[in-house]
């Protein structure tokens, strides 16, 4: 399977008045095409910035220290906002947390869902804009250099450093400036003018039959849509955009979408409106699909709809999912692979079953234990303290000051990703080769093992039907 | 019935008491009328030290059960005792029988007439006496019934200190000594694992999990007999989650508290609370001791809620089958209207005499396959 999406080594930080808040640290992981990751952590574990990042929708104050974010071999940190055009919402979609809140109250369902087919539907202009597409990126990525570079030496001037360098390097690619202008705007024209006749020739193609049909006698009904049709070589037509919304609407499941179409995000339920934020985003056709934890606000039953909502599109679609939360549960049967964060690093990140029934980092234990489960009445395990000021990141394991497990070293060095298995690593300083194990807790120990008689009955009654 | 449920459970009076509880909101006029009916009809006792868990989706009308017991709901119809007082009663019943005997008195005799208008007068004066319990605020009352509410970031006001939440309580009920609040509101602060020195604190300056204890740190200040929690940890992280549960459970067992605990996850209420009930649509469907609920879920909304919790083990849920409730389509209402009744002791379902069977059929069944 290709690797459809690869974090490297990314760290991002924000600006704030009283300092610099690392949010994430050193994040690695990749995802394959069809698979769902899952990435689970408390709030302000830096999972919601790391999948920021990848939709390019960071905050103003954010600056990325390094790393790459590769989506299909390409760095999506270094490509400019209107490259970006091109991939957000096209080719990777973001469901939001909050189904209230991210559709507008006072417009129509139907419009809501429509509109990026509206906005971004005139097949000429995207046409023309395509053609003339290397020339622009061209152009646009040397422009954006010599911005970065001027930020660059006002800095150094700042810090008193040589800037004749800087300058040297600013001045050249500037004189390259009004020469890649040209280009780009012959480029335009070229592509203007080869577009604009080959859409006369099918226009007039198009308008001859029509002209034959109305000889002929056509019906009234075929001569409408066969001038829908001459509408739509040009654009995504009122009509052709319902149609679509409609059956994107049944996709999700919405009962009535003739119906729906026309009703206000009031008029629906919490469950039916996470239904429609995920139409909307599916209506533009992406192949990665972010989950920010698209549950939280939702009750047990809706949310166990939704999860087999978005595992189905995930079939039929062969999308690429990456799902946050903070409940493990929920990610038990819609994961491939989950990776545990904590402190703006990845503690764990293992195959849905390793991490349930073996999981080895202190945190993914306590977070395991903390979920009460229909069998128990043992004591919660609960994590003491709250998680550290990530302005004065912990210079050892950022968990050891809230873990019993932690041993010297855990304050003083951060522990590296330690392999389990090929697809199982785990950031613990138990698991070096001359440490002393620590077992699992045995409240956890217990669970699995009552799990697993569950899971045998059940497979028993199964059979049995 | 309800006489039934009263000698069945404990002789000691229950510290709560809903009866026929009902709560319907009403909007526009004419031909735009609108009647929701949030509850209707519920009945339950909660007896001391119990945690009471109610469950149900949202919008079937568990939180407004709560408001109307803290008062801050006059019920439409229905009682409320509370140590074997009356708090709360709904006007509604009255009002109908008057309806209903206004129309007898017009082909009635003379003289039994009299006797309606007599009749009449004392369902009026009831309605009097029911508004009467609601027309001011009861102070007494105030310091026994305390409400955690959900969102621990909307109900604290973010221009007080903790200090000043926490005592506002203590100052409504009349507590002017400056030494005895600070002692108070200090010791209430410990109880919920928080330090004197967060007192002088805004709210904003406090995670979720520390204000959500901070609210339930004022509603302790006044020891208050009776909790509610109305869905106290569903806005919280899974680990605090656990903090706050494992508070709860503490309280209970140190100060012996009675908590009406009201949540939507099934997996939260089955660990902490002693006795649940199950709410759709306004009513009451299922009420059961926690475990014989869970061994024993009858109601098919009982089951289909069970089967939505997930639970952390991959291989059983990749397994399960979720089952789903239609609502009214499951059920064949048709010959008998469903009654609230009891089918082992202390295991009550909302269903007909039809369905009786059938549940009763199941239940031996289960116990059968857990004797094999």
């Amino acid at each position: 399977m290709a690797k459809k999406l690869i974090i490297d080594n990314l760290s991002i930080s924000f600006k704030t008045v009283t300092g610099k808040v690392q949010a994430v640290r050193n994040v690695s992981f990749d995802v394959e095409e069809g698979e769902t990751l899952a990435i689970v952590g408390e709030s302000g574990s830096g999972k919601s910035v790391t999948t920021r990042s990848i939709m390019g929708i960071l905050a103003g104050n954010s600056i990325i220290e390094n790393g790459q974010v590769l989506y299909e071999g390409e760095d999506l940190l270094k490509i400019s906002e209107e490259q970006f055009h091109e991939i957000r919402g096209n080719k990777i979609g973001m469901i939001y947390q909050d189904p209230l809140s991210s559709l507008n109250p006072i417009m129509r369902i139907g419009r809501q869902i429509t509109e990026p087919l509206m906005l971004n539907g005139h097949h000429l202009k995207n046409k023309i804009a395509e053609g003339c597409n290397k020339e622009r990126i061209a152009y646009v990525e040397i422009e954006r250099t010599v911005k970065i570079l001027k930020d660059q030496i006002r800095e150094a001037k700042k810090e008193k450093q040589p800037t004749a360098e800087l300058k040297a390097k600013r001045a050249e690619l500037k004189k390259k400036l009004p020469a890649l202008k040209k280009a780009l705007n012959e480029a335009k024209k070229a592509s203007k003018a080869k577009v604009m006749a080959e859409y006369k020739v099918v226009k007039a193609n198009a308008d001859a039959e029509l002209a034959e049909m109305k000889k002929s006698g056509a019906s009234k009904e075929e001569l409408d849509a066969k001038v829908e049709a001459i509408k739509r070589i040009k654009r995504v037509t009122k009509q052709e955009a319902k149609e679509r919304a409609l059956k994107v609407m049944e996709e999700v499941g919405i009962p009535q979408p003739e119906k729906r179409f026309k009703q206000y995000p009031f008029q629906f339920s919490g469950g039916m409106r996470q239904r429609i934020v995920i139409a909307i985003v599916l209506t533009a056709n992406p192949d990665v699909l972010i989950c920010d934890e698209p549950t939280t606000a939702l009750d047990v039953t809706i949310q166990a709809q939704i999860l087999e909502l978005i595992n189905k599109l995930k079939k039929e679609r062969n999308l690429t999912v990456i799902f946050i939360t903070h409940d493990l549960g929920v990610v038990a049967n819609v994961a491939d692979r989950i990776a545990v964060m904590y402190a703006g690093k990845i503690q764990e990140i293992g195959t849905n079953e390793e991490l349930f029934y073996s999981p080895k980092h202190p945190y993914t234990w306590a977070l395991l234990g903390s979920m009460p489960d229909l069998t128990s009445k043992d004591a919660l395990i609960t994590i003491p303290g709250t998680p550290p000021d990530m302005r004065f990141p912990p210079v050892g394991d950022a968990f050891a000051l809230r873990s019993e497990y932690a041993m010297q070293i855990d304050m003083e060095q951060q522990p590296p990703m330690f392999k389990v298995s090929d697809t199982h690593y785990a950031a613990a300083w138990h698991l070096h080769k001359d440490a002393e194990e620590i077992p699992m807790p045995a409240v956890l120990q217990d669970r699995i093992d009552r799990m697993k008689v569950m899971t045998e009955e059940l497979r028993r009654s199964e059979g049995q039907l | 019935m309800s006489e039934n449920m009263m000698n069945k459970t404990n002789e000691a009076v229950p510290v709560l008491s809903v009866r026929n509880l009902k709560k319907h909101f009403k909007s526009g006029h004419g031909k735009n009328k609108l009647v929701v009916k949030a509850v209707d009809g519920v009945n339950f006792d909660i007896h001391k030290g119990e945690i009471f868990g109610l469950v149900g989706e949202s919008g079937c009308g568990k939180t407004t059960t709560g408001r109307i017991i803290v008062k801050l709901h006059d019920p439409t119809d229905g009682t409320i005792h509370f140590n074997g007082e009356e708090i709360a009663a709904g006007p509604d019943c009255n009002r109908e029988a008057i309806a209903e005997l206004k129309i007898q008195k017009k082909s009635a005799s003379a003289s039994e007439r009299l006797k309606l208008a007599k009749e009449i007068r004392f369902h009026k004066d009831e309605i009097k006496r029911k508004r009467k319990l609601h027309e001011k605020p009861n102070y007494e009352l105030m310091k026994k019934i305390q409400m955690i509410f959900q969102d621990p970031i909307a109900s604290l006001d973010p221009r007080m200190t903790v200090k000043e939440i926490i005592a506002e309580g203590l100052r409504i009920g009349g507590e002017k000594d400056e030494n005895v609040i600070q002692e108070a509101v200090e010791n209430a602060l410990e109880t919920v694992g928080l330090v004197s020195e967060h007192a002088n604190r805004y709210p904003h300056e406090f995670s979720g999990g520390q204000r959500q204890r901070i609210g339930i740190a004022r509603a302790l200040v006044i020891q208050p007999e009776f909790l509610i929690a109305d869905e106290p940890i569903s806005a919280l992280d899974v680990s605090i989650q656990a903090q706050v549960i494992n508070l709860l459970n503490d309280l209970r067992r140190d100060f012996g508290i009675t908590i009406l605990f009201v949540a939507h996850d099934l997996s939260v209420i089955k660990y902490i609370s002693d006795k649940v009930g199950v709410m759709y649509f306004g009513n009451m469907v299922e009420l059961a001791t926690a475990d014989e609920l869970f061994a024993n879920p009858l109601h098919p909304y009982t089951k289909s809620l069970l089967s939505a919790v997930p639970l952390a083990d991959p291989h059983y849920e990749k397994l399960r089958k979720r089952i789903i409730y239609k609502g009214a389509v499951e059920h064949d209402y048709s010959q008998q209207e469903p009654t609230f009744q009891e089918i082992t002791e202390g295991h009550f379902v909302l269903a007909n005499d039809a369905e009786m069977v059938a549940y009763r059929k199941e239940i031996e069944a289960n116990a059968n396959k857990n004797n094999a």
